[in-house]
């Protein structure tokens, strides 16, 4: 399959919320070359108490696993949805789970996934949406 | 028993024995009148042949006659189980003396009539039998109608309650409504109580109680969750007796097991009179039992309704017994499903990074890699054995998808010759290792609404299974739209099918070929079925040994689906955010 070469994409800080090292690493590392800023978090809870330090300069996008010990990605998920400051952020949900899109992410990937794929919705997602 | 009825009820039959034709002629038109029958013997045995063969009110007996006489006459009638009661009336001459009259007694006299006869005397000694004697059959036929419309209503209580037992598998449905039904018919109340086999014996009892007044239900099931929690009454459930003990509430109660005051007192209030017992028994194992109470401590159930209680909690035994091994069958297959979704789960993880990293190396974006030609050919293998790996994650998770739920569809407009068209050029490496070729009559557009991932998912199953299977012979693959929506048709000329095998190819996890080292699951078939149903599509296959097989599937182009699920692509995938806000 040929390469999807993406469009380049303004500048964003990334929270990229994944328990699995490795995906963590390899996705953080492409995002960077990208040219974008990223958070990493192993857990729900880092996510979140990243999201609550730094509630006056939150994240553009937040990219998020769902099924992570400590706190899932469907509370996380939850939670920005319900938090005013950050509920215009956009989420894409990556997961290996079999579960449908949950409510409340802009976009969607089942794992195994194409980088080309998350790129492509990293940059056609807008800066902030209308919550729902 | 007799059965009065073999006489016709309206007329009473009276039988009239002398030897002398005149005296019979004397009674005949003493007695002759409407409703009554006059049957003549003149000799002991022919009277007794008249006895054995009808029923008579009242039986006027000469006491002499020559060669059998009255008293004999008499004491053979009386032997005789149908004529054990009839009653007898001697005739006898003026002046016999007070031993024969005695004789006569002994011999199952019930009364003398004195020759000559007083008409008026005759006539009023006889109408009283007569009398006496329609109103048994009365009271008879009274109890026969009874007895009738008991096992009617027992017959129709059987049926409703195998109804029952068919119409769900639920075991506390079924409970609840067969309670209500027998506490409704023959019963006044009811109770089945079950302990599970293989649980926890300190568990809780199912207990379900009914009473036929709905006014009590809320005592019934106030007593229901008394006995389920009482040990005593928990244990008294699996050593129970093994057949059925007609009994009083009482008695049972008290050599079963001790219940407080307050259980006693609910029973009470539904009434405590008579039981029937009756164990609910699989394969020789007491799982519970049932009771089935009158309320009227007169009440004593008969042998219809033994039998029937008998047949009811066989049944009932057999019904629950279904019901729970198709609740085990359940649990395992949710078991597996889970297992499946949790083991898919986590073998995507891995697949999730090897498949980046194979990209980044493959398209030369990995820092500081270079990538040789060669190595790039090694890794380009490996990304491909990847997706295979993916490939089967999915198929067994569809597996598990298909049996809890259903697929969901994805309909949007799509094009099958398109689909069928694109999926068959990802087949090119593969035709050429096995150094196959595939014909592909893919002209006319045949558009419909389908979901286009699982339709991909279909075409690449039967494509793989004919290069599988096809023996590196040519695969003919049409495709065309239909009246109705569009035709796919998948021809391979390899191994073919044997035709005892064709029944079982669209099942799971069969392959007709299984001792064949072919890979794959054996799920692709399955899957194909379950993907082209849930379009409300069918899917069937001609196939001979030695000659190949053909693959047939017709889509409707859209459907009253089996598993109504319309979800658009965009769902899935894509964003659906506001670009308007800033």
């Amino acid at each position: 399959m040929e390469p999807r070469e993406p469009a380049s994409t303004p500048r964003k800080t990334i929270l990229l919320v994944e328990d699995d090292l490795d995906i963590r690493d390899v996705v953080q590392e492409v995002l960077e070359e990208q040219g974008h800023d990223v958070v990493p978090a192993r857990t729900g809870r880092q996510a979140l108490e990243f999201l609550a330090l730094d509630a006056q300069s939150p994240p553009d996008l937040v990219i998020l696993d769902l099924m992570m010990p400590i706190m899932t990605g469907w509370q996380v998920l939850e939670t920005i949805r319900r938090t005013p400051q950050l509920a215009d952020i956009p989420v894409v949900v990556v997961t290996a789970a079999t579960q449908d899109r949950p409510l409340g992410a802009q976009a969607f990937l089942r794992k195994p996934f194409d980088i080309g794929d998350l790129l492509e919705a990293i940059r056609r997602l807008p800066a902030r949406v209308r919550t729902i | 028993m007799t059965a009065p009825a073999r006489n016709d009820p309206d007329v009473v039959k009276i039988l009239v024995v002398d030897d002398h034709d005149e005296n019979i002629l004397a009674l005949e038109s003493i007695l002759s009148g409407p409703g009554q029958d006059i049957v003549r013997a003149r000799s002991g045995a022919e009277a007794l042949r008249h006895v054995l063969k009808q029923d008579f009110a009242v039986i006027l007996l000469d006491v002499l006659m020559p060669i059998m006489d009255g008293f004999e006459t008499a004491r053979l009638i009386r032997s005789r189980d149908a004529s054990r009661t009839t009653p007898i009336i001697f005739l006898t001459a003026a002046g016999s003396d007070q031993d024969m009259v005695a004789a006569g007694y002994g011999a199952g006299a019930v009364d003398y009539l004195i020759k000559p006869l007083n008409p008026a005397f005759v006539r009023a000694k006889v109408a009283v039998f007569v009398d006496l004697y329609r109103k048994t059959c009365q009271i008879r036929r009274q109890e026969e109608a009874l007895r009738a419309a008991e096992r009617d209503r027992n017959q129709a209580l059987l049926a409703g309650v195998s109804q029952i037992l068919l119409r769900s598998l639920d075991r506390d449905t079924v409970v609840a409504d067969v309670t209500q039904l027998i506490a409704a018919s023959m019963a006044d109340w009811c109770l089945i109580a079950t302990v599970d086999p293989e649980g926890d014996p300190d568990a809780d009892a199912k207990v379900s109680v009914a009473h036929w007044d709905p006014s009590l239900s809320g005592v019934a099931d106030a007593l229901s969750q008394a006995l389920a929690g009482n040990p005593a009454f928990r244990a008294s459930l699996r050593g129970g007796s093994r057949s059925l003990v007609p009994s009083t509430l009482a008695e049972v109660v008290e050599r079963t097991w001790e219940p407080d005051p307050d259980t006693w007192g609910l029973m009470r209030r539904l009434g405590a009179g008579a039981v029937m017992l009756a164990p609910l028994m699989v394969r020789d194992q007491v799982r519970g039992q049932m009771a089935l109470v009158s309320a009227h401590p007169t009440k004593r159930f008969g042998p219809t309704d033994l039998s029937t209680a008998n047949d009811l909690a066989h049944r009932i035994s057999l019904g629950l017994e279904n019901a729970r091994l198709y609740q085990e069958a359940q649990e395992a297959v949710r078991a597996r499903d889970e297992f499946l979704s949790i083991a898919s789960h986590e073998l995507r993880t891995p697949i999730t990074t090897l498949q980046i990293h194979f990209q980044r190396l493959i398209r030369g974006r990995a820092k500081d890699v270079q990538v040789t030609e060669r190595l790039r050919h090694v890794l380009e293998r490996c990304d491909r054995q990847v997706r295979r790996l993916e490939a089967l994650i999915d198929h067994l998770l569809d597996v598990s998808r298909v049996s809890s739920g259903g697929l969901k569809l994805e309909r949007q407009t799509v094009d099958l010759t398109e689909i069928v068209r694109e999926v068959s050029e990802r087949f090119v490496d593969e035709l050429n290792q096995n150094d196959s070729q595939l014909v592909l009559q893919a002209d006319e557009p045949a558009p419909g609404n389908w979901d286009r991932l699982r339709l991909e998912q279909l075409v690449t199953n039967l494509l793989s299974n004919a290069i599988k299977y096809g023996n590196g012979k040519p695969i003919e693959v049409k495709v065309q739209p239909t009246p109705d929506g569009g035709h796919i048709e998948v021809r391979d000329h390899g191994v073919g099918i044997d035709a005892a095998e064709l029944p079982r190819i669209f099942r799971k996890f069969q392959r007709a070929y299984s001792a064949r080292p072919n890979g794959g699951l054996g799920l692709g078939l399955y899957i194909s079925r379950q993907i082209v149903e849930a379009h409300g599509g069918s899917i069937r296959v001609e196939s001979a040994p030695g000659e190949g097989s053909t693959f047939m599937v017709e889509l409707p182009r859209s459907s009253t689906e089996r598993i109504a699920s319309v979800e658009t692509k965009a769902q899935e995938a894509q964003i659906v955010a506001d670009h308007g806000t800033a």
